[in-house]
């Protein structure tokens, strides 16, 4: 039972990173209809700057995460002036290989600059804490946490703020929002921008807990689009959810079954959810 | 206010207008009319930015605005609501009014326009809450016309305001465009319903396969043999 317990509650860790990485992917598409294959090297490029600025400039893994996350984001910005955004309206696949060609790049560049082998990202929240038998971290806090403030902030943000209505409006219709003077591309360029520090933010999070290559970003988009699958695309209250969902069922089949089972059940997932339900568990009805 | 010199816009290989001519001064309330497909709506659209022109241009206040992007044209006063609404479905009548005074630098300003509309348009007010998808047809097009008023507009593009309102809808949608005109409000009119147009408007042009064959003061064209036969159904 303690044990069951104790998987029960890394499951629910590792959602939370799943989870943050999915609402970033999720936005993207319920605001530009494109899924963005890059967006799992958004992840791990956060990771691999943090470490570099730990490593390199001796700073903390706290200030280098958060000047990460802004890194992250100005590079998002980039991408999708540079990749993205020009060929949007073409058609449905030209975003899509467009930004499976820079998933490729980046993650093949940031290969170069620190090598193919493993790296590690220590975080000084490492220490254990043992409750009533549980064995917790301070890390695992700190990412369950984050993810409930980060998920609870965007909600408030997309609902209640100017950039959240003009994201929505966006999203809704866009002739319109252009009739209302708003700038579609500067807004798909906002969506990007947050996407990216989602996922930067989520890497940061879940590097210390495990090691950092260069292709952990294909590892992780996979999953992310398995959430998205799981919550209903475009809705990001559904992928944290989903991701929640995913992280403990991943555990629990690794728990009974091995841990050489533990990717599989996702896609068993993917399969199920998209035969007998396809717009997902929490799927479009969502605000 | 608006002048349009050989406007031509094309869709594709299709031409849509061709050497189109258009003057409006300011506090006219102008009429556009036409068949189905004759380009009416596709001139509104160049005038906004949706559309861009081919050749030809087009000034506000002597100033080129042709090809410029929407979000600029209505930066610089002027609202298109257009044929079909083209509300944001999934968001409150209120937030839809809110964005359409994006373009106003005070939020004060937002809240008064606002109770403005909800004054004009006593329905709304009701249903501030409500996401504009549930809301009658007629009240949508309260809506989208609320959106464009929010902007503070100097010119108003309406697109067939009145398609799909019931006639003592039409005739308050009348009441609305005499008082904005009377406000000093400058409007150009595209209808269907060509009598509802002519009695509103000062002036009226003709829109045939794309070229303007005809234009007068409404007055004339209501007495006018082709107009009468081709669009009064007399
Ligand atoms: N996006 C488009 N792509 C290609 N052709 C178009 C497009 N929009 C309009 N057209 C064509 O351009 C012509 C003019 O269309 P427009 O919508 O301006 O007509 P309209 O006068 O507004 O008609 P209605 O009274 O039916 O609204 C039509 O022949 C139409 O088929
Ligand atoms: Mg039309």
């Amino acid at each position: 039972m303690d044990l069951l317990l104790q998987q029960l509650f890394n499951g629910v860790v590792l959602g939370m990173t799943y989870g943050l990485v999915a609402s970033g992917l999720s936005l993207i598409f319920g605001i530009m209809g494109v899924l963005n294959f890059a967006h799992g090297e958004l992840y791990m490029i956060g990771a691999y700057i943090t470490m570099f600025l730990t490593k390199a400039y001796g700073l903390s893994y706290v200030w280098g995460g958060l000047i990460a996350v802004g890194l992250v984001v100005i590079i998002s910005f980039v991408l999708e002036r540079v990749a993205i955004g020009p060929i949007l309206n073409r058609d449905y696949m030209s975003p899509f290989l467009s930004s499976f060609a820079l998933s490729i790049i980046l993650a093949n560049l940031i290969q170069y600059v620190f090598g193919a082998n493993p790296k590690r990202l220590p975080s000084p929240f490492e220490i254990p804490i043992e409750v009533k038998g549980l064995i917790l971290t301070q890390q695992k806090i700190l990412i369950i946490v984050c993810g409930i403030a980060v998920i609870l902030a965007l909600n408030l943000v997309i609902k209640s703020t100017k950039i959240g209505k003009i994201l929505r409006a966006t999203s809704q219709n866009v002739t319109a929002a252009s009739l209302v003077g708003i700038n579609s591309s500067r807004t798909y360029m906002y969506a990007f921008g947050i996407a990216g520090g989602l996922a930067a933010l989520s890497g940061i999070l879940l590097a210390p807990l495990i090691n950092l290559y260069p292709t952990m970003g294909s590892t992780a988009i996979i999953k992310g689009f398995i959430v998205v699958v799981l919550g209903g695309l475009g809705s990001i209250s559904g992928a944290v959810i989903g991701g929640l969902l995913l992280g403990s069922a991943e555990v629990i089949t690794a728990t009974f079954f091995g841990s050489g089972w533990k990717d599989v059940v996702g896609y068993i997932i993917l399969i199920a959810i998209l035969i007998w339900k396809p717009t997902g568990l929490f799927g479009k009805t969502s605000d | 206010m608006l002048v349009i010199k050989d406007l031509m816009v094309n869709y594709g290989k299709i031409t849509a207008l061709k050497e189109i001519n258009l003057r409006v001064y300011p506090g006219e309330i102008i009429a556009i009319i036409g068949a189905n497909g004759a380009g009416k709506s596709t001139l509104l659209r160049a005038i906004s930015g949706l559309v861009k022109p081919k050749a030809g241009s087009i000034l506000l206040n002597c100033k080129e605005v042709g090809g410029k992007p929407a979000p600029q044209i209505t930066n610089a006063g002027i609202a298109h609501i257009p044929e079909g609404r083209q509300l944001f479905p999934e968001m409150t009548v209120a937030e839809n009014l809110e964005l359409g005074g994006l373009v106003l630098n005070n939020y004060k300003n937002v809240k008064e326009n606002m109770s403005e509309i909800y004054e004009l348009f006593p329905a709304l007010k009701e249903r501030a809450k409500q996401k504009a998808k549930t809301l009658s047809g007629g009240e949508q097009q309260m809506v989208a016309i609320g959106r464009g008023l929010m902007s503070e507009p100097d010119l108003i593009l309406f697109d067939e305001p009145s398609l799909g309102l019931a006639p003592i809808v039409v005739e308050k949608l009348g009441e609305v465009i005499n008082n904005l005109h009377r406000k000093g409000m400058t409007i150009v009119l595209v209808e269907q319903n060509a009598y509802m147009a002519l009695q509103l408007a000062d002036r009226a042009y003709v829109l045939e396969n794309g070229q303007i064959t005809l234009s007068g003061e409404s007055q004339e064209l209501l007495q006018d043999g082709h107009v009468l036969k081709a669009y009064l159904g007399g």
